[in-house]
């Protein structure tokens, strides 16, 4: 602070010091970082230099994680990737990763930290045991790779990640058998995958003894699943079990639940009734937390609402709250028959009131057999975390 | 019930006469209000327009240690909204030298939300060409260069 009688535009962006203009940075929403890149060269610089300051980027994540307003919704389809912001509606599309080219059938199946965990859809563990099936994805910084596969036969793959300590440690798949069929005595039920020496081991006095919907959330480094009885299922990366979390509130209609993460702490779950619509999201307290139990959070009941999911069986609703009480949703849908389909993707904002407000945000025309899930969709934080 | 004083002295000389725990809230008045009682302190970087900013600031966070104590809690909701008026009313430059004077005068609230108005600001920009705009900085990119970072940005180098 030397010049003193500088009296209009005194301090510039370009001429703060470094450690100011991380501040400022990490308070940038990530593309809008990435965006903002040809300024000038110093701030090219700066910003293309970030994937190497882990400080940064993990004070830019836990800021974006616990601020609703960095939620995005990412839907993947066999050649594009689409992010949402649906607070502003604002849209970008771009291909997939080059790494996904070949194969083109990949599902993306959970993220943590801005980081997407994907699977080759068309893969045969039986046939091929050897070929990588599962894959890491950054797609901010747009980098993807394939993951060695262990060779272990898992029937019915369940697959998480998480961490104990994300810089030091670094992040780990986890993946276990829920097959209904009883696993032979002695066979591998559950192996994590550590990306810090890059192999696969056997957690052998780990088992899993009750069926979970295969769509699990990650949360604050530790794994959550719906279980066939109800309740919640975790898996915590750190003393690397399994843990009973919670029981879930009755189901009122009878219908499917789904879960995801509220905030960047708790879980929600959703039901919607087939018929009237009807949605209802339960929200937990902080995991961190002794004990976790559910509460009711939003009720809505009007009519003209949204199916919020239409192939249940394999899609899940993507939703989340970036006011209080206020709900976007991705909808999805497709119309035609024989060989030409038009998929299409409706962002809603629903409060307790009813639907408020819908936008379409695309239209895909697909020729040939329509796949399910021919698309598929999360709630995402984007990062500058690089691949693992 | 008389509140101790302190003075502080813009660049220009002009004198401010301000309560202690108004000024308090910087941590280096905070230190040197201790170290040297009874002097007035000159703050020779800051112009008085500047000066004069922070002090609006900082009287309206100050906390009230005199009874009613849920007065603080029920109007933080208020508080905010009056950050955002506050950095809202300051033109880009004077936001900058705000910023500036957060940091030197080591005052985190008002640091936050001047640097949280800078990331809006940047964020609500649309492409590089608004950002140069906006914060007065010189483009010493060729266009090539600059379709080569954007390109960079699509796929992976």
């Amino acid at each position: 602070m030397d010049s003193s009688k500088r009296s209009s535009s005194s301090s510039s962006l370009s001429s703060l010091h470094s450690e100011l203009l991380e501040e400022i940075l990490c308070r940038v929403p990530a593309e809008a970082m990435m965006r903002s890149k040809p300024t000038c060269k110093q701030w090219n610089d700066l910003i293309k230099a970030l994937p190497t300051n882990k400080t940064f980027i993990y004070k830019h994540l836990d800021r974006s994680s616990s601020d609703s307003s960095s939620k995005r919704f990412i839907r993947t389809s066999d050649s594009s990737v689409r992010i949402i912001d649906p607070g502003t509606k604002e849209r970008s599309t771009s291909p997939m990763p080059a790494e996904f080219q070949e194969s083109n059938k990949v599902h993306t199946i959970l993220q943590c930290d801005g980081l997407v965990l994907c699977i080759r859809r068309d893969y045969s563990q039986i046939s091929q045991p050897r070929r990588p099936h599962i894959a890491i994805w950054n797609p901010l910084l747009r980098r993807a790779k394939w993951i060695d596969p262990s060779g272990g036969l898992l029937p019915n793959s369940v697959y998480g990640m998480g961490y104990k300590t994300r810089e030091e440690d670094g992040y780990k798949i986890l993946r276990f058998s829920n097959s209904w069929f009883k696993v032979a005595e002695g066979d591998t039920q559950v192996e994590v995958y550590e990306f810090k020496n890059s192999s696969w081991r056997t957690l052998d006095h780990v088992k899993v003894d009750v069926r979970v919907d295969s769509k699990g959330v990650s949360v604050m480094g530790n794994m959550y699943w719906l279980t066939e009885k109800n309740g919640i299922l975790g898996f915590d990366f750190t003393a690397e079990t399994f843990k009973d979390v919670c029981s879930c509130p009755p189901l009122f209609f009878g219908h499917r639940r789904y879960l995801s993460c509220f905030r960047e702490d708790r879980l929600s779950l959703l039901q919607q009734a087939k018929e009237s619509k009807k949605i209802e999201v339960w929200i937990s307290n902080n995991l961190a937390d002794e004990s976790v139990s559910f509460t009711r959070y939003f009720s809505v009941d009007k009519p003209g609402l949204p199916a919020l999911n239409l192939h249940e069986s394999i899609l899940h609703p993507v939703y989340c709250f970036v006011k209080p009480r206020r709900m976007f949703a991705l909808c999805e849908g497709d119309e035609g028959e024989g060989v030409t389909y038009t998929t299409y993707g409706i962002l809603c904002e629903i409060d307790e009131g009813g639907l408020r407000n819908q936008t379409e945000t695309e239209t895909e025309r697909i020729y040939g057999r329509l796949r399910y899930p021919i698309f598929c969709g999360h709630v995402y934080v984007p990062s500058f975390v690089p691949l693992p | 019930m008389s509140k101790k004083m302190i003075v502080l002295k813009s660049s220009e000389g002009v004198s401010f006469v301000v309560e202690e725990a108004v000024a308090r809230q910087s941590k280096i008045i905070s230190f040197l209000v201790e170290e040297f009682p009874d002097r007035e302190l000159p703050l020779t970087n800051m112009t008085s327009e500047i000066l004069r900013k922070t002090i609006e600031y900082c009287k309206k966070h100050v906390v009230e240690d005199d009874g009613g104590g849920d007065s603080s809690s029920s109007s933080s909701g208020d508080l905010k909204e009056w950050d955002v008026k506050f950095v809202a009313e300051i033109d880009q430059p004077r936001l900058m030298d705000l910023l500036m004077a957060a940091n030197y005068l080591d005052i985190p609230s008002l640091l936050d939300v001047t640097c949280q108005k800078v990331a809006d600001t940047i964020a609500a920009c649309n492409d590089e060409k608004e950002i140069r705009a906006t914060f007065n900085i010189e483009n010493d990119f060729t266009e090539e260069e600059v379709e080569a970072i954007r390109m960079e940005n699509q796929y992976p180098i």
